[in-house]
């Protein structure tokens, strides 16, 4: 078993990367991305203190997996909408006020 | 003989009902149809009410006759039932005798009116309320019966909806008897509510044993509603305005249904009406200024139609006189009811045919207009002779059972309204004596100024108007026949008790009636047209045309106070409690804006706030837990 410093170390990277793509970029899709990596984040965390309590449920590697799940439905509703917004505005640029 | 009796009863109510709604069907398509209905079922409905009579008096006198079954009501009981009695069956008698006349003369009448099948249905509809409230056993379908008169008053008064002033009239008759009947469903109800049913004898037997001041209550109710449907004082205005209705209208109205009804119910309700004596004094004081209020209205009167009106008022009025003085049985009234039915039914007939003929129901227009024409000249005569209570016409012997009745009462009945009774009802007899002399002079006056009229003959044309036909005549004719011989009923087994007629009382009338008639007759030789009410001069005749201003006080104590309550209503709606639901969508609307305004459009910002915000409840979160 390695050390629980290495995990989740990693989850702090992953978060802060996807908190500042969500905030600093201006593209929709680097946005989405930067939200996926929260997300991921999140499923790491889930899962590192999954394995180290011991739950006879497993449920931080189940809501893991719910997460997954979920995050695949959000994702392609995610592109539905930037992909209506492109052919809307020609561009995905989020700074740009909308009319 | 009760299966007949209970026939007859049943389709005495549903022949007019189902007329009126053929009427109604066939008015768009057929003129001639809906005319051949009409006048069909009047006279069938005629036969079925004698054969009720004959059954009735057979002994099949009944109070259980089903309708459509009793109404589901919990405890209160509503059979819905009919009967058939003596009462019932004369009274049924005569209201399909003048439906009959009044539907064999409409035809002609209203020869020249594209309504006429519409007017026809609603005369049979009229008929069939009448007979409905006639034949109830229970106090529902009095109810049911007397509304549909209302409604069927205002289709007929405003049946020439072009005239704003037939419209007014309607709407005034609707409104004032609406109004009257407020009390009358609250009676019903204080009636209905003791015995647990609206079964019109389980109704009586209740309450006379518990004389009390909650049937007291009841009955002055009751008297609200019927002195609404009868035109009593004080809500007697509507009856001359609903002269805009075409004439055989009125003369239904007048002679048989409408008026007569609430003479009725108070007659069908008299133990009641016996067990309270202040109900009675009420009905006494309320008839005894009613019947000579209007009979000096009459007198004044510059329309002769508008004369029948007021005269019509006075002689309801006696009727319920009688009804409110006579110490045991309710037959005087329903007597000159009767009486009152055959010779005002043909008056007013009359005068319509007249009016065809010269062209307008004022004095001015009918002075002279008997002349020329002496079939008519006889009708108006016998009807004038009878309201005035000349013997032995038939409103003479009705008149004096009432008056007979009223000196009995000063002997063993309510003394008090008694007297004021026979007081008022001497007067009365002085006063439409004089009003009728009036009437025969004008019609009969030789005029100077005009050409004797072009058509000689009563049946021909008349401002091109088509020539009277026979049903019309007959109608008329027919109803002249029983006002001559309509006082020998008294001596049938068909009234019940009568009680007699005083000779003292007989003869001072009598000589009433004579100085009456000289005195008019003197007052009348120096005039224009014959009209001895010109002495009054114009401004009084105005006053008295108007019914001394009682529809300016309506509308001052009544129309005006209830607009101003609504536009007050009206504006606390709208200003006060539908300002604050608007104060919510307005205020909503304005912080939207100023949020909107406050927004810079650039989300990088705001999810740094998200962030933070996260951050906050995780660090809250840690540091709790």
């Amino acid at each position: 078993m390695i050390h629980l410093a290495l995990p989740l170390t990693l989850v702090a990277i992953l978060a802060g990367a996807g908190a500042y793509g969500v905030i600093a970029r201006r593209n929709a899709v680097l946005v989405l991305i930067g939200v996926e990596l929260i997300l991921n984040a999140a499923n790491l965390l889930l899962v590192t203190m999954g394995s180290v309590t011991a739950d006879p449920l497993r449920s931080g590697h189940v809501l893991a997996l719910f997460v997954i799940t979920i995050a695949a439905a959000e994702v392609g509703v995610a592109l539905a909408v930037i992909l209506a917004l492109f052919r809307d505005r020609g561009h995905v640029d989020l700074s740009e006020p909308g009319t | 003989m009760t299966g007949l009796t209970t026939t007859t009863a049943r389709l005495v109510v549903l022949l007019p009902a189902l007329a009126a709604l053929a009427g109604l069907l066939l008015a768009r398509r057929s003129r001639a149809g809906s005319g051949v209905v009409a006048i069909g079922a009047a006279p069938a409905g005629v036969v079925l009410a004698v054969l009720q009579l004959v059954a009735v008096h057979s002994g099949g006198a009944t109070a259980t006759i089903g309708t459509i079954g009793p109404l589901p009501l919990g405890e209160l009981a509503v059979p819905l039932h009919l009967l058939a009695d003596p009462l019932s069956a004369v009274v049924a008698l005569a209201v399909t005798v003048v439906g009959a006349a009044v539907q064999g003369f409409a035809r002609w009448y209203l020869a020249e009116d594209e309504r006429y099948p519409v007017f026809a249905a609603s005369v049979s509809l009229f008929l069939a309320g009448m007979l409905l409230t006639v034949q109830s056993a229970d106090l529902v379908l009095t109810l049911v019966g007397w509304e549909v008169m209302g409604w069927c008053s205002y289709l007929l008064i405003g049946h020439d909806s072009r005239r704003a002033s037939a419209r007014r009239a309607a709407f005034k008759a609707f409104l004032v008897t609406r109004a009257a009947d407020l009390a009358l469903v609250l009676g019903l109800v204080i009636l209905a509510a003791g015995p647990r049913t609206t079964a019109i004898p389980r109704v009586i037997a209740h309450w006379q044993g518990n004389h009390g001041a909650l049937l007291t209550a009841a009955l002055v109710c009751l008297l609200s509603g019927i002195a609404g449907k009868s035109a009593q004082f004080p809500f007697q205005d509507w009856l001359p305005d609903a002269m805009e209705g075409p004439t055989p209208a009125s003369a239904l109205i007048h002679a048989a249904t409408m008026v007569a009804a609430g003479t009725y119910v108070v007659a069908r309700l008299f133990p009641l009406f016996l067990a309270s004596d202040t109900a009675r004094l009420v009905l006494a004081v309320v008839t005894a200024v009613a019947m000579v209020g209007s009979a000096v209205l009459a007198f004044g009167q510059s329309d002769l139609k508008r004369l029948l009106a007021w005269s019509t008022v006075s002689q309801v009025a006696i009727m319920l006189s009688g009804l409110a003085v006579a110490p045991a049985s309710p037959w005087p009234g329903i007597t000159h009811l009767l009486a009152h039915a055959m010779f005002k039914a043909l008056l007013f007939l009359a005068i319509g045919w007249l009016s065809v003929l010269t062209g307008g129901t004022t004095a001015v227009a009918m002075s002279g207009g008997l002349r020329a024409h002496p079939m008519l000249r006889a009708l108006v005569g016998v009807g004038l002779l009878a309201l005035a209570g000349v013997p032995p016409l038939v409103g003479f012997v009705s008149k004096e059972l009432v008056i007979g009745a009223a000196e009995e009462g000063t002997r063993h009945g309510p003394v008090l309204g008694a007297w004021l009774v026979l007081v008022a009802l001497l007067l009365t007899v002085l006063l439409t004596a004089a009003y009728c002399t009036r009437a025969w002079l004008v019609l009969n006056h030789e005029r100077a100024d005009l050409a004797p009229p072009a058509v000689p003959e009563a049946g021909a044309a008349g401002h091109g108007h088509a020539p009277i036909d026979t049903p019309a005549t007959l109608s008329v004719q027919s109803l002249g026949v029983l006002t001559v011989l309509g006082g020998i009923l008294v001596l049938t087994p068909l009234v019940g008790d009568v009680g007699g007629i005083g000779w003292f009382t007989a003869v001072l009338s009598l000589l009433l009636v004579a100085g009456a008639f000289l005195g008019v007759r003197r007052g009348a030789t120096a005039t224009t047209s014959g009209d001895v009410a010109e002495r009054l001069g114009p401004g009084r005749t105005a006053q008295l045309d108007s019914g001394l201003g009682v529809d300016t006080l309506y509308v001052r104590a009544v129309a005006r106070p209830v607009t101003w309550l609504a536009h007050v209503v009206v504006r606390a709606d709208r200003d006060v409690i539908d300002a604050y639901v608007r104060g919510t969508a307005v205020a909503t609307r304005w912080a939207g804006l100023g949020a909107e305004r406050a927004h810079t459009r650039k989300p990088s910002a705001y999810l740094v706030w998200v962030l933070l915000g996260m951050l906050a409840v995780a660090v809250a979160g840690v540091g709790l837990w």
